[in-house]
């Protein structure tokens, strides 16, 4: 009864107080859900694309470098996402394909081997797996989706002198699995932007991993992290992605994300 | 016939034991000599080295002028078939057979043909007074018996030199006396050259001249006594 | 009793050195062999067991299926309820170019996910995959173990040349593995690449050999098995990894059963050498034993002291026995592993280790072996008297007993054997044995008999051949007639095994001839996979137009064979085109006639069934064969019986179009080709091999080179077996060379009167070897007829029992030939050093010696 009562007025809470966020963060604080909601409102693009540079260094300092290209259309739940390596000739060619399911279901994955001349479906099982050999792993390639989770907010901290909301979102596994049982998001105050993220394995205490997004920049009038270091906190090894050639809201082909597309030669 | 000049046989151990000690001595070819002495005089070393089966730590041993000292093994073997035929206390015969075969061994293995050797064969089986037993196996023989058949075995070659060690050293006194006589004999038929060892005085005394040892040293050296010949 | 030991033995045993070690040297022999055919064995079995273990990983159950899974599979079970994990798996053996290095088995995994099943011990410090997304995206890419590449040489970013299907290809190292768990499977010599890679290399299409199933927590593997089972249906076989490498195991363990009858063979031979080193140490210290007595010793003290003996040399030689069996076994067991590969295409690994059980059975039987050696000399040793034991000279002749009982008894226990191999009374296992036993027996107590009138009757021909060495050599048999006529019953045994096991391969072999004569009357046969039971390859259905349609081809047929397990056996079902197979090939009818048959299988959908299968599995004609297809449980009902030579355990033989129908699997393991009349097989297999070239792997044949090829397969079934002969010819040799030794060591007074008599030290070891020569050779006359014996129940009963094929006798005589030719040779080598030894004995101390 109370929950009912309640919800409309977090809501005319939530939008009461996020009018004057930008301008007088101190106030009391707000609502988890809504500053992710608001979050994700500000910085929702209907396309993205970039070409990234991909650097693995392990522990004992070794480099491998891999340049990809990266298109998005959709955001958050409902985007779809195919990343096509070009760089080096080895593996130039390889795709992975990410596309949501109805419902709150895991997307489906699917990566290609140009040498193969096939694809092959990424399973539940697999979604701990390393993503090609780096600190992501499968299901750190999914896009954040707020509503997938419990979130409340923790508190607030300073990283690298900017003020960050701390908030604790939980897997709701409604539908869908999650291999974490806790990311931790540092959403920065000033613009809402997620600048960090501990993630915590199921059965553990403390974050096996932790995603940094910095120099972030503004192009064509939306916020970016042009640099996304995912540093494995046990394996001692990190993974950076630099972005370059950033941008937004360019009409992506609609063929571009189906399996066809990315068992062709060549297709991007 | 036989000449030892200076021999001296010593066996290393844990301390070094001389069994002969500078032995001087020769024996002329025909004779029919008894070695005496009392246990470890060296008398079995002697016989030993006179008939090529040892050789000496030091000196010569010429005989039928062969220096056997300077021989190898198979020089020494090859000398022995010829000129050295023995005679042992406990007869040593084959125990599987005959001993009309028994008597032939030396002969197959110098290379006999079979005709010509079971012809010797026969000869000497008649002449030791066995040719009635040539198909027994020695256990079927009394020892004085089988000690005849070693004779025979020794004399089948026609050896020059014929070495006897206690012949009669297993045998009552009346077989014993036989094989002496026996002895005697062919020593007088053939002139064969007898060199016996022995304990017994009886044999001594059937031979023309005595060599007592003492402690590797000849001790005495002389006629027989109280020979019958 | 221990001061008897202290003193009595022990200073005999350190005067006699040599002596003694030559009794030791009759338990080690016997215990070598025993332990390094089981040490061998039972790393085969449990290397099989143990590989498919490790393999496994942390899968609970694997999905199966004849002719391998479908890849769509693998999602059907991911949407099941309980499950954790799935990951599908092939596995394959090839060869390195460099062979040396061992066969590696090839497993191809999805390397995407299948950290959820197997640890690859990349974690940590020393261990690293280079880059999966390169792994992943060249097809070269493999994974092996470090002790490999350490072997090999290789480090990651070179490549290894290995022969697959299509023929030598290189694969790069891209990881290395480190060894634990799932990368000690066999033996480390493993090579991970990604499955859909070597379902490319390995022809598998679009199939698995099998889907690993890795259970959620709480879900227990027998409703796990349930479930997939009810999922799944008939046609997928659900299996627990210790389960299939149970049935590998049994399989393999049924081939190398064989190796039982020689580790007994072994040991028994082990028994008599012991037992002569025994009489013959008896006989030289009777002395001792007189004064003993003489001194107040009971006749229970002496048998106990040599009891005791026995003991310690039981003992000594069990240990020592049970290490060189290890260091034997591991040449053994690599043949044997060649053997299963090539037979049932089942491989293990290569390491021996020398497990608490096989030592301490080693050790008991090195004890119990010198002890019943031991026991008879030991209790004549105590009924010598003591006046007896100081009358010389006279004991060594006198060691006669009554013979005629025994001969009775002996030839009883022998026509016992053969009855009962004859009748059906026991079956299987138990036949043998007791067959082998009571024949063994009654052979044992013949054979002491006749071997001395043998070497009685000998000896006159023996002087006059050899004048000079014939009556040493002569005396020296007869001389101790129990050593003489122990080592020829040695020796008798070993060739009767001989024999008998030549026969019976000779038998199979001109058998399974006579029968390829029948059937492979086709020109040309192309095939993928070199090894007959384990395709490594398998051509699409549709290559078959393809021949047809080239110039000179007058027909082509499709010959697939599947595996199934059929009530416990994995038998083999056979499919082709019946209708032109018929007009070629002529059957030989065990149930029904050519018209039957060829009525049955093209029109009714009904079977063919060989002759060991209906024997086997009591179905003929009139009877139906039931079996799993993907669309369920169907029955074949059996149109004819046909000897047939296919497998061992039993075929059953489908017109294609009905296996086509209910398996819904095309592939072909074989296409027949028959020719035009006119036609050069030699040109039309070029114009097959340019047309396949490039696209499939083709091993085409002739005809000739096909049966020689089947013969070969042949020869390896029975590799294990040939090790056996080749065992007991070595157990012979050491026979004789211990025999000779000891005669002598025993003899060394007699050789050195001789030699004050004249011989020459080449005269004493000529007649050593013609000793030599004469107990091999009476020995092998003795053989000759129970070797026959022995032949006929191994193609008879024996063979029935274990390949449900009855073998016409057929006799050895190109064995019989080897044996003429190499016995002398070995008995002139095995008399080398005893030779040498009588040679040298020193007149002045043999003399002395008693």
């Amino acid at each position: 009864m109370i929950r009912i009562l309640l919800k409309p007025l977090q809501f005319l809470l939530a939008a009461a107080l996020l009018l004057p966020v930008t301008s007088a963060p101190a106030l009391a604080a707000p609502d988890a859900r809504a500053l992710l909601k608001e979050s994700e409102n500000r910085h929702r693009t209907k396309t993205q694309q970039y070409s990234g540079d991909l650097t693995v260094v392990n522990k004992e300092g070794k480099v491998r470098k891999k340049g990809w290209n990266s298109y998005r259309q959709g955001y958050a739940g409902d985007s779809k996402n195919l990343i096509r390596f070009t760089d080096p000739p080895e593996v130039k060619g390889v795709g992975f394909l990410s596309l949501p399911r109805p419902g709150s279901e895991n997307p489906d994955q699917w990566l290609y081997l140009p040498s193969m001349k096939r694809e092959r479906r990424i399973a539940p099982q697999d979604r701990d797996a390393s993503f090609v050999g780096t600190d992501f792993n499968y299901e750190d390639m999914e896009e954040f989706d707020h509503e997938k989770y419990k979130v409340s907010l923790q508190g607030e901290e300073t990283l690298d002198g900017q003020p960050c909301w701390v908030i604790a979102a939980i897997p709701l596994e409604k539908g869908s699995r999650s291999i974490y049982q806790k990311l931790t998001l540092y959403l920065r105050k000033d613009i809402l932007y997620l600048v960090r993220e501990d993630l915590v394995r199921k059965g553990e205490k403390e974050p096996a991993k932790r995603l940094i997004l910095s120099d972030i920049k503004n192009v064509e009038g939306h916020y970016v992290a042009a640099r996304m270091e995912m540093t494995d906190l046990k394996k001692g090894s990190h993974t950076t992605v630099t972005l370059k050639q950033i941008s937004f809201n360019r009409p992506q082909p609609a063929s571009r994300f189906t399996l066809q597309n990315l068992t062709r030669e060549g297709g991007d | 016939m036989l000449q030892l000049k200076d021999v001296v046989k010593s066996y290393d151990g844990k301390s070094t034991v001389t069994a002969l000690a500078g032995i001087t001595l020769s024996i002329a070819a025909g004779e029919m000599v008894a070695i005496m002495g009392p246990s470890g005089s060296g008398k079995s070393t002697l016989l030993n080295l006179m008939g090529g089966l040892d050789v000496p730590s030091s000196g010569e041993v010429l005989v039928a002028g062969t220096d056997l000292a300077k021989q190898n093994e198979k020089g020494r073997s090859l000398f022995r078939r010829d000129h050295v035929s023995y005679i042992f206390q406990a007869y040593h015969l084959m125990p599987t057979l005959r001993v009309r075969q028994n008597v032939a061994l030396p002969l197959r293995l110098a290379g006999v043909p079979a005709k010509e050797a079971e012809a010797r064969v026969e000869r000497v089986l008649a002449e030791v007074g066995l040719e009635n037993r040539a198909d027994h196996l020695p256990d079927e023989l009394s020892g004085g018996e089988r000690q005849r058949v070693a004779i025979a075995r020794a004399l089948v070659t026609d050896a020059p030199l014929l070495l006897a060690d206690e012949p009669t050293g297993n045998l009552d006194s009346a077989r014993g006396r036989e094989i002496l006589a026996l002895l005697r004999s062919i020593h007088g038929r053939r002139g064969t050259t007898i060199v016996m060892v022995t304990h017994d005085r009886e044999a001594a005394s059937a031979c023309d001249r005595l060599i007592r040892l003492r402690d590797g040293r000849v001790e005495d050296d002389g006629a027989a006594p109280g020979g019958d010949r | 009793m221990r001061f008897l030991l202290r003193h009595l033995s022990l200073s005999y045993a350190r005067r006699h050195l040599a002596k003694t070690i030559l009794t030791l040297l009759g338990v080690v022999v016997g215990v070598t062999t025993f332990s390094s055919i089981k040490t061998a064995q039972d790393a085969l079995v449990v290397g099989i067991g143990s590989t498919v273990d490790r393999v496994a990983g942390k899968a609970h159950l694997q999905v199966t299926m004849e002719g391998g899974v479908p890849e769509a599979l693998q999602e059907r079970l991911r949407n099941l309820p309980g499950i954790r994990a799935t990951s599908p798996v092939i596995e394959q053996i090839v060869v390195p170019e460099k062979g040396e290095l061992g066969s590696l088995m090839v497993i191809g995994v999805d390397l995407l996910g299948d950290r959820e099943m197997r640890d690859y011990g990349f974690e940590g410090d020393d261990a690293d995959l280079d880059d999966p997304l390169l792994f992943l995206a060249q097809p070269d890419s493999a994974l092996f173990t470090r002790e490999f590449a350490k072997r090999a040489g290789l480090a990651t970013g070179t490549s290894l040349a290995v022969k697959v299907p299509s023929g030598v290809r290189k694969v790069t190292a891209r990881g290395l593995m480190s060894p634990k768990g799932f990368a000690q499977a066999f033996g480390g010599n493993l090579m991970v690449v990604d499955v859909y890679a070597a379902q490319e290399l390995f022809g598998r299409g679009r199939r698995f050999d099998r889907i690993d199933v890795r259970l959620q927590d709480g879900v227990s593997v027998a409703q796990g098995i349930e479930l997939l089972q009810k999922a799944l249906g008939p046609a997928y076989r659900v299996e627990t990894p210790a389960r299939r490498g149970e049935q590998m195991e049994r399989l393999v363990a049924n081939f190398t059963a064989g190796f039982n009858v020689s580790s007994a063979f072994a040991l028994s031979i082990g028994i008599f050498l012991i037992f002569n080193a025994f009489n013959v140490s008896v006989n030289r210290r009777r002395r001792d034993i007189g004064t003993l007595r003489a001194l107040g010793a009971t006749p229970r003290q002496v048998q106990l002291l040599f009891l005791a003996e026995a003991l310690i040399i039981g003992l000594l030689g069990g240990a020592l026995g049970c290490l060189a069996g290890t260091a034997f076994s591991q040449a053994l067991l690599v043949s044997m592993g060649q053997s299963t590969e090539m037979v049932y295409g089942i491989s293990g690994s290569g390491i021996v280790h020398l497990t608490p059980a096989i030592m301490l059975q080693s050790m008991l039987l090195g004890l119990v072996a010198s002890l019943v050696g031991a026991w008879g000399p030991a209790l004549s040793a105590s009924r010598i008297s003591p006046t007896e034991a100081f009358a010389k000279g006279a004991f060594q002749a006198k060691a006669q007993r009554r013979v005629g009982p025994r001969i009775a008894t002996g030839a009883a226990l022998v026509a016992c054997a053969a009855a009962l191999a004859l009748s059906s009374a026991v079956q299987g296992n138990a036949l043998v044995l007791c067959v082998l036993l009571l024949g063994g027996i009654g052979l044992v107590l013949l054979i002491g008999p006749l071997s001395r009138a043998v070497l009685l009757a000998l000896g006159p021909l023996l002087t006059r051949l050899f004048p000079s060495a014939g009556p040493l050599s002569s005396d020296a048999l007869l001389g101790n007639p129990r050593r003489s006529s122990g080592t020829i019953m040695a020796m008798a045994l070993s060739l009767t095994f001989v024999l008998g096991l030549g026969g019976y391969m000779g038998s199979t072999r001109l058998t399974i001839e006579r029968w390829m004569d029948d059937i492979l009357t086709c020109d040309l046969f192309v095939r993928a996979s070199a090894n007959f039971s384990r395709p490594d390859f398998l051509y699409p259905g549709a290559v078959k137009g393809e021949i047809l349609a080239l110039p000179g081809v007058r027909t082509v047929e499709s010959y697939r064979a599947i595996r199934p397990q059929f009530r416990d056996r994995q038998i083999l079902v056979g499919s082709v085109e019946m209708d032109t197979l018929m007009q070629r090939v002529r059957y030989d009818f065990a149930q029904g006639d050519r018209d039957s048959m060829r009525e049955g299988l093209i029109n009714k959908e009904m079977c063919a069934v060989t002759e060991n299968f209906r024997d086997r599995f009591g179905l003929g004609v009139g009877d139906k064969v039931p079996l799993n297809t993907p669309g369920g449980m169907v029955e074949f009902p059996i149109a004819a019986v046909i000897r047939d030579y296919s497998s061992d355990q039993g075929a059953v033989f489908l017109d294609r179009k009905v296996f086509l129908r209910h398996w819904q699997d095309d592939r072909v393991d074989i296409y027949d080709v028959s020719v035009k009349p006119g036609t050069d097989p030699g040109r039309v297999r070029d114009a097959i091999r340019a047309k396949l070239s490039g696209r499939y792997p083709a091993l085409i044949s002739t005809q000739r080179e096909f049966k020689d090829e089947i013969g070969k397969a042949i020869d390896a079934f029975y590799a294990v077996m040939r090790i056996t002969v080749l065992l007991a010819l070595g157990v012979a040799f050491l026979g004789i060379v211990t025999s000779l030794l000891i005669s002598v060591a025993e003899r060394t007074r007699e050789i050195g009167i001789l030699k004050a008599l004249g011989a020459l030290p080449g005269q004493i070891a000529r007649s050593v070897v013609l000793e030599a020569l004469v107990l091999a050779l009476v020995g092998l006359m003795l053989a000759l007829p129970a070797g026959n014996l022995f032949a006929s129940f191994m193609e008879g009963p024996v063979a029935r029992a274990f390949t449900g094929w009855a073998m016409p006798h057929h006799y050895p005589w190109e064995v019989l030939g080897q044996l003429l030719v190499a016995l002398p040779l070995v008995s002139f080598l095995a008399a080398g050093i005893p030779a040498r030894q009588a040679a040298g004995v020193k007149v002045t101390e043999a003399i002395e010696y008693e």
